[in-house]
């Protein structure tokens, strides 16, 4: 088998020699929030409910996450899906069995599944943003891989802008090592490289439904 | 790949007389432009985020020896690797010696421009390494045997009807009067095809937007979510990075990605922002076993050493080429490289050689709209110009072209005998304009009065009219 070159003493000694001799510009610290990323409250909730539709996200809202089964199968019939879901581990505990016709599977997602549902660990009402971390409660398959990606996500953990994000990741890194993935999910998948005209469903999900939950997240609740 | 911006000058005369290609390009400004200025007004702090951003870049460039290796530290904290690779050679190198470790067949594929840079595609396939591209457009130009003409909108130069073509070429098992004039028609199909690549593919390699020292992480922002399926899916995940998109915290990104989207397609944010972070952790149910990072200088170094140190602040928006005049004239592929419009302009030269991008930094009209636009504020035309003046010094600028610049030098440096020799020609040409007062042919400037107007001068050269003015109310 060939060797690869290993090029880094060479690569740092040129970075060095192009600094040497300079004055060197300091960081300019954290920002100063834009206002739209300063929002509180209901305020704060309205604007990530209009950022997330404005993004052809559709919305529900309900009060604690034993609600959930139910509020999921409801939709799904309303909209004339498939009632057989792939769910985020982190939900196994929820009584599934309560609404009737719906088949439960707990696991990441194989392109065979139509509909997936997983838990927001943050979320940002600047973009109406989600914010998703890999995990062996909230796989990433089901970010991507569905027609349908489900998503709920506790209104405690909507923050006002990304920065709010970046905290809570800094807060649950203090315990666990860093998540394998992040994803940030603004809406459902989208192109325009066919003559700069947006098209719904590029590759990822055709459609993004959020959850609201008054209630505090499994994630805050057993870390 | 290839440098063919040699032949800039016979591939503009092309690309002007192409009318399919004008169609396409008029689609493509039509949209991004108004999508930009809205995004921007729809935040007032959008200059404050520019300036602070800059800062960042600045303060970054000035220590990335640093934050590189604080990245490095982290990744294999993660449980990734980091390669390091001086040059394309090295790159493609450390690439194909990465899959054969792997025992890599096949290859998806994130948009990633460091990777065109490097011819990548053609390299593995020469090994017998199948890449595919996932990206919409980057798929269309691979079946097509073309570069991409635009960093975020790589088949922004062709229509649907070339793209339905080159679909029923290429996708023959399908039914061949199947309707296929929409846009959705097509993005469905292409997704369709693509589905179950990624699960089957061995390797995913992407590229990265930036890389944050803080966490070790890469990151990608798309809005198909084709990167994430690449990357998520396949057994081994290679990421490929440039070295000036370190960036030190994720608060420092959150900046970045702020100007990014506006910039870019005039979204407040991207569909799919993700940071990957290493491997899959043990009890994880998906992501990949293995987690590579390809960091590639080729030719960095020295634009952080030289003069060229401001453009290592690009963060490959295109927000440049969407407001360029020149570029939606002509299109991607005349520049000859992978980055086109102004910022190809600096960066051809400054990366693949002066020699080999001759025309590149002349064939502007300095508007200025790159600048403007630029969320990084890059002073393309300044660059352009130290570029020109380099050519000169380095006798690339074609001989002609050189003595008619000392001609022109010598009488400006002489200001009676400017004045004299302005004041004359300003008469005789004033004298020998005929009754249009317009001149269709001109010595030594015959092509460029070709297809332009030149306006014969009236009442005197500019200093005699000033003189003439002074002491009236222009104060």
């Amino acid at each position: 088998m060939l060797e690869a070159r290993n090029d880094r003493a060479e690569i740092f000694a040129r970075l060095k020699a192009a600094n040497t001799d300079r004055k060197k510009a300091p960081h300019p610290g954290a920002i100063k929030p834009p206002k739209r990323a300063n929002q509180k409250g209901q305020a704060k909730l309205d604007q990530f409910i209009d950022a997330a539709t404005a993004q052809y996200a559709t919305i529900d809202d309900v009060t604690s996450f034993d609600d959930l089964p139910n509020a999921i199968a409801t939709w799904l019939r309303g909209q004339n899906l498939p009632q057989d879901c792939v769910i985020a581990p982190i939900l196994n505990d929820l009584d599934w069995s309560k609404s009737s016709g719906f088949a439960p599977k707990f696991g990441a997602a194989t392109t065979a599944d139509m509909v997936g549902v997983s838990v927001a660990f943050s979320g940002a009402a600047e973009t109406g943003t989600v914010m998703m971390i890999a995990n062996e409660a909230t796989p990433t398959t089901l970010n991507f891989v569905p027609d349908v990606e489900i998503i709920a996500i506790s209104k405690k953990d909507i923050q006002a802008g990304l920065e709010g994000c970046w905290e809570q990741l800094r807060q649950w890194k203090k315990n666990n090592p860093m998540p394998r993935a992040v994803n940030f999910i603004t809406g459902p998948s989208r192109t325009a490289d066919v003559e700069a005209t947006m098209v719904l469903g590029a590759h990822g999900p055709r459609r993004l439904h959020l959850i609201l939950v008054d209630e505090a997240s499994p994630w805050r609740k057993n870390p | 790949m290839e440098v063919s911006s040699q032949n800039f000058k016979e591939n503009v005369h092309q690309a002007v007389d192409d009318d399919n290609l004008k169609g396409a390009m008029g689609k493509l400004t039509g949209a991004l432009r108004p999508n930009r200025a809205k995004a921007v007004a729809g935040l007032p702090e959008f200059d404050d985020l520019r300036d602070h951003g800059i800062a960042i870049k600045m303060h970054t460039l000035d220590h990335i020896d640093t934050y590189l290796e604080q990245f490095e530290e982290n990744v294999i904290a993660n449980g990734g690797h980091v390669h390091w690779c001086a040059d394309e050679d090295s790159a493609r190198q450390t690439i194909l010696d990465l899959c054969r470790q792997h025992d890599v067949k096949t290859v998806t594929k994130g948009k990633s421009m460091v990777t065109e840079e490097l011819g990548l595609n053609d390299f593995l396939d020469q090994h017998g390494i199948l890449p595919l591209e996932t990206d919409l457009g980057e798929y269309i130009i691979q079946l097509r045997g073309e570069s991409p003409s635009h960093i975020i909108a790589p088949a922004t130069h062709l229509q649907r009807h070339d793209i339905a073509q080159t679909f029923r070429d290429a996708h023959q098992h399908l039914d061949p009067n199947r309707p296929m004039d929409t846009a959705e028609a097509l993005t469905e199909e292409a997704r369709q095809e693509l589905r179950e690549k990624y699960g089957a593919a061995d390797a995913g390699i992407t590229g990265a937007n930036f890389m944050i020292a803080e966490t070790g992480s890469t990151i990608i922002v798309t809005n198909e979510g084709n990167g994430d399926l690449t990357q998520t899916l396949a057994k081994t995940h290679i990421v490929v990075a440039s070295m000036e998109k370190i960036l030190p915290t994720m608060d420092d990104a959150g900046v970045m990605l702020r100007l990014l989207a506006r910039s870019a397609t005039g979204q407040d944010m991207s569909v799919y922002t993700t940071l990957s972070s290493g491997p899959r952790r043990p009890g994880d149910l998906d992501g990949p076993d293995a987690f590579h990072v390809v960091i590639v200088d080729n030719g960095r170094s020295k634009m952080l050493a030289g003069s060229e140190r401001e453009m290592l602040r690009c963060i490959r928006c295109s927000a440049c080429l969407n407001h360029c005049p020149v570029y939606s004239s002509i299109g991607g592929h005349a520049y000859g490289w992978v980055y086109s419009g102004p910022m190809g302009k600096v960066l051809t030269p400054s990366l693949a050689g002066l020699d080999q991008a001759r025309d590149l930094p002349n064939a502007s009209s300095f508007c200025g709209k790159c600048q403007e636009v630029c969320p990084m504020r890059i002073p393309l035309p300044k660059l352009m110009r130290n570029l020109r003046a380099k050519q000169v010094e380095q006798k690339i600028t074609p001989l002609k072209q050189r003595m008619y610049l000392s001609l022109w030098a010598s009488l400006a440096s002489r200001p009676k005998l400017y004045r004299m020799v302005t004041g004359a020609m300003t008469k005789t040409l004033s004298r020998l304009a005929g009754q249009r007062r317009v001149f269709r042919w001109m010595p030594f400037v015959g092509e460029w009065v070709k297809s332009r107007d030149l306006v014969a001068p009236e009442g005197g050269s500019f200093f005699d009219r000033y003189k003439a003015s002074k002491g009236d109310d222009h104060a």
